[in-house]
């Protein structure tokens, strides 16, 4: 009997901890009522378990965090005050003070707190921040260059290793927007660091750490795209040369990305950051293109440059461009009709590839494919949105839809004679597919019908 | 690689590596102090005429930015680097680093005499600038490294202040003094007729009260 109890302790059920308060305050009820002996209140305590409550902890480790770094920037603004009358060494020894008490904490936190997120996220974010106070101080008693880049640079080479010694995901976001500020500034290949944080995702994303993965994933996901878009005008790259067809390609690799690694998000818009970003990419990039045809570069085809940060770029259009053709044969089982038709938009990056290699050019015409697609696709969407009763869905169809009929009203671009081809188009379109779509409600019906009969 | 990240928070490897990152974020700064004080001390001193302004800056406080007369006209590049720099594609192009060589003028102040894109000897007086842009005429205009002086947050309006206003004037000479070695600079001061900055405006606050 004990032996068939401590098999089953094995096997314990997880319990919230007030269910476990109400259940040993009503055993102990029944033990008084003799509905049950002590031995028999032992064995049914042994069953259960409370819950180990990781959310909890983290929502306090990510509260503390942000404490750490307003107590982090306030050790930098106390810096910034200058303060002239003390001397160049006694700066010197308050400019390693501050970094050297929180990694004295972090240390701490490691031996002491080992399952405390609060403690390694806010020992964490002390650490990254008193390495900028002390840089920064150091800069100010010696007249160092006001050179930023070299200063956000130490200060990211220095802090990323906290993300994984600390498994910090503030610090993560910290390094996010480090990095976004380099490219957005200098431009270069900074983006590339990116690489470094990568592999701390994967673990975040195999564990599920907190919620912060998904708040991390948000911001990396953003900052990724506009520090490669960025940097790419600065190095006047290929991707600068067709920027919006290069923006769809990547919002089409983001959203299948998600899709292949969220599949079990229950389509969450929160819960899946890539494909719900990328979905936005894909609305809003279309309808540019959908508008202005083919803009080409202020430098032109001569102005772009090719050169060994190029080629990095191009091998990323090419992966990326590989990864959507490979989805989309590989998953067209896996993926809804629409969200497959939503990938392919990343195939107008073939585009551009042949018009850069002055093969062919279909630019010019690349705003009609683009016009139907929408239409195409934005119905589609609005109808598997009403077939599975999804508002979400259901609106981010419907603005898409109605912001490219908005905008070819009042397009200006386009000839009269050219907006009534269009807009002819559109609608024998959108009468084609109601009409298709009754017909194939009706020919459900009349199965139902005749499988009720 | 999720399995070698879950060995690194083991103990054994976990305080070693967090040891090495941890100093490294000592020596770091340890390091750039040590090149201050290397330059500071074994540096060759030179004069820089200047007339400044005063933005602020979130990170570091309140400086002085520092205008330099010795870069208010573009420098051209030494005749052995000329044919290169003419060549559209070897020319320097923005924020490319280039040597500027030092030399002094009759009055003794620090001037420009011409820029480098190969390291010059050791034996000459030289910085390591970035370019601000090139010209079609064999030059360029350079950016200083050294273009801010940090000040007590008090007092920074007040040396502004009197910078602008002596600069201005003739009499008197306003000018920093750097130290330079290796083609890096530090200031050593700022001087309004060869008395320091901080002086200047205490003994001028002293008199004004």
């Amino acid at each position: 009997m004990t032996d068939q109890v401590e098999q089953k302790a094995i096997n314990k059920i997880d319990i919230e901890p007030n269910q476990k308060t109400w259940l040993d305050k009503q055993l102990k009820h029944w033990q008084q009522e003799e509905i049950i002996s002590t031995e028999q209140k032992r064995q049914i305590q042994i069953l259960y378990r409370t819950k180990a409550t990781r959310d909890n902890n983290w929502a306090t480790g990510i509260l503390v965090a942000i404490g750490a770094l307003l107590i982090g920037g306030g050790i930098i603004m106390l810096f910034a005050h200058n303060w002239e009358y003390l001397g160049k060494g006694v700066r010197t020894f308050l400019s390693f003070l501050p970094l050297v008490l929180a990694q004295a904490l972090a240390i701490y936190s490691y031996k002491k707190q080992s399952h405390s997120a609060a403690w390694w996220e806010a020992s964490a974010t002390l650490v990254f921040m008193t390495i900028a106070a002390s840089i920064a101080l150091i800069g100010q008693t010696y007249h160092i260059y006001g050179d930023l880049e070299r200063f956000v640079l130490t200060w990211l080479l220095l802090g990323i290793p906290l993300v994984y010694l600390l498994r910090s995901s503030m610090v993560l976001i910290l390094c996010t927007i480090l990095i976004v500020w380099l490219c957005t500034f200098e431009g270069k290949l900074y983006w590339l660091f990116f690489a470094l944080l990568f592999p701390y995702w994967i673990y975040a994303y195999k564990n599920k750490v907190n919620a912060a993965f998904y708040w991390s994933t948000w911001l990396a996901a953003i900052g990724f795209a506009i520090a490669l878009m960025l940097s790419s005008l600065f190095r006047r790259s290929f991707l600068d040369f067709y920027p919006v067809i290069f923006l769809l390609l990547m919002s089409a690799a983001y959203f299948l990305l998600g899709k292949i690694l969220f599949a079990k998000a229950n389509n969450s818009f929160w819960k899946n950051p890539l494909s719900s970003l990328g979905a936005i990419g894909i609305g809003l990039f279309s309808i540019i293109i959908s508008s202005e045809g083919n803009r080409s570069s202020y430098y032109g085809r001569e102005g772009v440059i090719l050169n060994w940060e190029s080629y990095i770029d191009l091998g990323l259009y090419f992966s990326a461009l590989a990864f959507i053709i490979f989805g989309l044969g590989k998953y067209f089982k896996h993926l809804k009709f629409h969200q497959w038709l939503m990938v392919a938009s990343g195939l107008v990056a073939i585009l551009a590839l042949l018009d850069f290699a002055q093969w062919i050019s279909l630019l010019g015409w690349l705003f009609i494919g683009m016009n139907l697609y929408i239409l195409v696709c934005s119905s589609l969407i609005i109808i598997r949105a009403i077939e599975e009763g999804k508002t979400l869905l259901l609106n981010a169809g419907l603005i898409w839809l109605s912001s490219l009929i908005a905008l070819r009203f009042f397009d200006s671009d386009v000839s009269i004679l050219g907006k009534g081809i269009v807009f002819i188009l559109i609608g024998s379109a959108f009468i084609g597919i109601n009409v298709w779509f009754n017909k194939k409600r009706k020919q459900q019906l009349q199965r139902q019908e005749l499988n009720h009969d | 690689m999720i399995s070698y990240l879950n060995k690194l928070w083991k103990k054994n490897i976990w305080l070693p590596i967090a040891g090495l990152v941890f100093l490294i974020q000592l020596l770091v700064p340890a390091y750039m102090i040590f090149e201050q004080q290397q330059t500071l001390k074994y540096g060759e001193l030179h004069k820089f005429k200047i007339r400044p302004i005063d933005p602020y800056d979130p990170f570091r406080g309140r400086y002085v930015v520092l205008s330099f007369e010795a870069v208010t006209n573009a420098i051209p590049y030494s005749p052995h680097d000329k044919i290169a720099a003419e060549d559209v594609k070897s020319a320097p192009k923005r924020n490319d680093w280039v040597y500027a060589i030092i030399t002094t003028d009759e009055k003794g102040y620090a001037k420009f005499s011409e820029l480098k894109i190969d390291r010059p000897k050791s034996d000459e007086n030289f910085l390591r600038v970035q370019i601000r842009y090139s010209n079609i005429h064999n030059s360029a205009s350079i950016i200083i490294p050294f273009d801010r002086y940090y000040a007590p947050e008090n007092k920074a309006y007040s040396i502004e202040d009197q910078v602008r206003r002596r600069s201005r004037n003739s009499q008197d000479n306003v000018y920093v003094a750097v130290r330079v070695r290796n083609g890096k600079g530090t200031i050593e001061d700022l001087y309004i007729n060869e008395v320091p900055i901080l002086e200047f405006v205490e003994s001028n606050q002293k008199k004004a009260n």
